[in-house]
């Protein structure tokens, strides 16, 4: 009997372990929680899939006419004539100041210096590479819709971060409005002689 | 003196010579400079369409004059009412072409490059090496040689029982009772039984220590690495393109969330990269079905890339991204681990509570240049004293409504 008793705490304690190591694959399954009600409510998750429509997901465009709190609406179309009026029209609220310009630097280097490289030379890391086509330099080159890139206006430049134009897709969706302006200072700053202006830099390395 | 005047010419000759020579070579090279620097922005000398045709054959369509007319001022000649002027410009939605200041001759070397552009040849796809090959790699010589082993000990045993059959046989001794199946078993545990101790202690031990390393491991997910949809590389794209994260990830600084960018923004780049270094385009014609890109225009069907998780905190615990990226200043490394060098991303940290604790024990506060904190900063140097350090515990870090709630 004993010798039984033996026999089958071994067996039991073998087989937990190898149902529980031996049923899943580390990488490519998450494996087992102790608690699934706890860890997984019935709320829906950010990108999750829509209740209504498998298809689509639950993360959804703002209703048509409305926008986020802090948003500015830019009343102009994405057009050559919409371009033109930004030109004239559109301000930049911003006050010029070393702080906006910090963080204007900070954020092109996170969004248009990969092509437009660090000084707006239209050299960024994915260009040298060959892997992109130049975007032209900003401070010598031409502008596909007339004139010089160094006579850019604050309103053209918002603009084509909005709307995107040539081979530039709209960075409407990864830039809020507000730090558009930001960017659109930093590129005033670099249309002068192509050299990057000294800002008082207070960012973290972010790869 | 005419020896002279000799050698004089045949050296003037020969400079000569040498002009010419470096100067054709030269001259070819300046028209790739020159097209790069002022067409490719939106020309490709191949037959693609950039933002503007393609270049390929382009003096069979027109000749050369009016090219140069073309390229250093297209809006006059399409003012003048020049019929295939005005075609182009219709077909291409009324983009006009910047006029160009170039001279004739550059003009020349330039149509020169695009006549002798020869497309480079596309590279086969290559599978992937390295990690990948290496996790599938099986010791199967190692099975067939304990399955050898096992064929052979039984083959020899066969033998070795046949023999003293025949040996019982010859010296008249009664062969024993064969016994089967559990019997046998029953009987041969009963015959050695220490042996079967060992291997049952040995067997115990193994089992309960990797048993319980088992149990510890539920509910963490570190080493998770699933496939995705869509065989996206962050080791191309972040490592080797040198995007930064927040490039596609733009929400980690501004939400909950760092998200998982949408289509479009993979657009901004894949309008013009049609084709991947590994998988050519396979991969990326994924992308043109979800976003409904029909290779010039998008067609409005739409469907979501179902990407799926690495991730995943519980619902029960509460993570800001925006809280630890914007104001935390914490590098998404961090917590994700070398992204940049993984090609399928795995999830690098544990993500349990005590891992979280552990570091809001050791972090310290980044107070400097922060309007929200200055008052805080104020007090709490006087009730931990000016030196010691003020880590994330010491501004309610580890209070338990921080996180579950």
């Amino acid at each position: 009997m004993k010798f039984k008793s033996i026999y089958g705490i071994s067996a039991f304690i073998v087989s937990t372990t190898l149902l529980i190591n031996g049923c899943r694959n580390p990488e490519t399954t998450p494996g087992y929680e102790y608690m699934p009600d706890m860890y997984r409510g019935p709320a829906i998750e950010t990108y999750g899939q829509s209740l209504e429509n498998g298809d689509s997901t639950s993360a959804l465009k703002p209703v048509d006419g409305t926008m986020p709190r802090g948003f500015t609406y830019f009343n102009f179309p994405a057009s050559n004539e919409g371009y033109e009026l930004a030109s004239i029209h559109a301000q930049n609220p911003l006050t010029s100041d070393s702080v906006n310009l910090a963080e204007g630097k900070r954020l092109y280097g996170i969004y248009c210096a990969t092509c437009h490289g660090e000084s707006g030379q239209g050299d960024g890391s994915i260009v040298a590479s060959g892997k992109f086509p130049p975007p032209p330099s900003y401070s010598k080159g031409n502008s596909s819709r007339g004139g010089l890139m160094k006579d850019l206006t604050d309103g053209k430049i918002y603009h084509t971060i909005t709307y995107g134009i040539n081979m530039m897709g709209s960075h409407a969706s990864q830039i809020a409005p507000t730090d558009r302006w930001r960017v659109v200072m930093f590129v005033r700053s670099l249309q002068n002689d192509g050299t990057v202006p000294a800002t008082t830099d207070s960012t973290v390395a972010m790869q | 003196m005419k020896l002279l005047l000799k050698n004089h010419l045949n050296l003037r000759t020969v400079l000569l010579w040498v002009l010419v020579l470096t100067g054709s070579i030269a001259y070819g090279q300046n028209g790739e400079a020159l097209f790069n620097a002022n067409c490719k922005a939106c020309h490709s000398p191949g037959a693609d369409k950039v933002v503007g045709p393609g270049l390929k054959d382009v003096e069979k369509r027109k000749d050369r004059a009016w090219l140069t007319k073309w390229i250093k001022n297209s809006s006059a000649l399409i003012k003048s009412g020049d019929a295939y002027a005005v075609k182009i410009y219709e077909e291409y939605n009324k983009t006009a072409m910047p006029a160009q200041n170039l001279s004739d001759a550059e003009i020349g070397q330039i149509l020169d490059y695009c006549k002798d552009f020869k497309p480079p040849v596309a590279k086969a796809p290559t599978a992937p090496t390295g990690d990948e090959k290496k996790d599938e790699s099986f010791p199967w010589f190692l099975c067939i040689g304990v399955f050898v082993l096992i064929v052979l000990a039984a083959a020899l045993n066969r033998v070795q029982k046949g023999l003293r059959k025949v040996m019982r046989d010859k010296q008249g001794i009664p062969q024993p009772v064969e016994l089967k199946g559990v019997d046998a078993a029953w009987s041969w545990a009963k015959g050695n039984k220490k042996l079967l101790a060992i291997c049952l202690l040995v067997l115990a031990v193994w089992g309960s220590v990797s048993g319980w390393y088992a149990l510890s491991k539920i509910g963490i997910t570190q080493g998770y690495k699933p496939e995705q949809p869509i065989k996206f590389s962050h080791k191309l794209h972040a490592g080797d393109n040198g995007i930064q994260c927040l490039y596609c990830h733009s929400g980690a600084e501004k939400s909950k969330h760092a998200n998982i960018p949408s289509v479009n923004v993979c657009m901004n780049c894949h309008k013009y990269v049609k084709e991947g270094p590994v998988y050519g385009k396979e991969e990326i014609s994924k992308i043109y079905a979800a976003v409904g890109w029909d290779g010039s225009a998008y067609t409005g069907e739409q469907k979501p890339v179902q990407w799926v998780r690495v991730h995943n905190l519980p619902d029960l615990a509460y993570f800001n991204h925006s809280q630890h990226v914007k104001v935390g200043k914490i590098e998404c490394q961090k917590c994700h681990g070398d992204v940049e060098k993984m090609d399928v991303v795995k999830q690098d940290q544990p993500l349990t509570m005590g891992w979280c604790i552990e570091c809001h024990r050791t972090t310290e506060v980044k107070m400097e240049g922060n309007g929200y904190y200055t008052q805080l900063h104020e007090t709490l140097k006087k009730q931990y004293g000016e030196s010691s350090k003020l880590t994330v515990d010491k501004i309610g870090g580890l209070e338990c409504a921080r996180c579950h709630y």
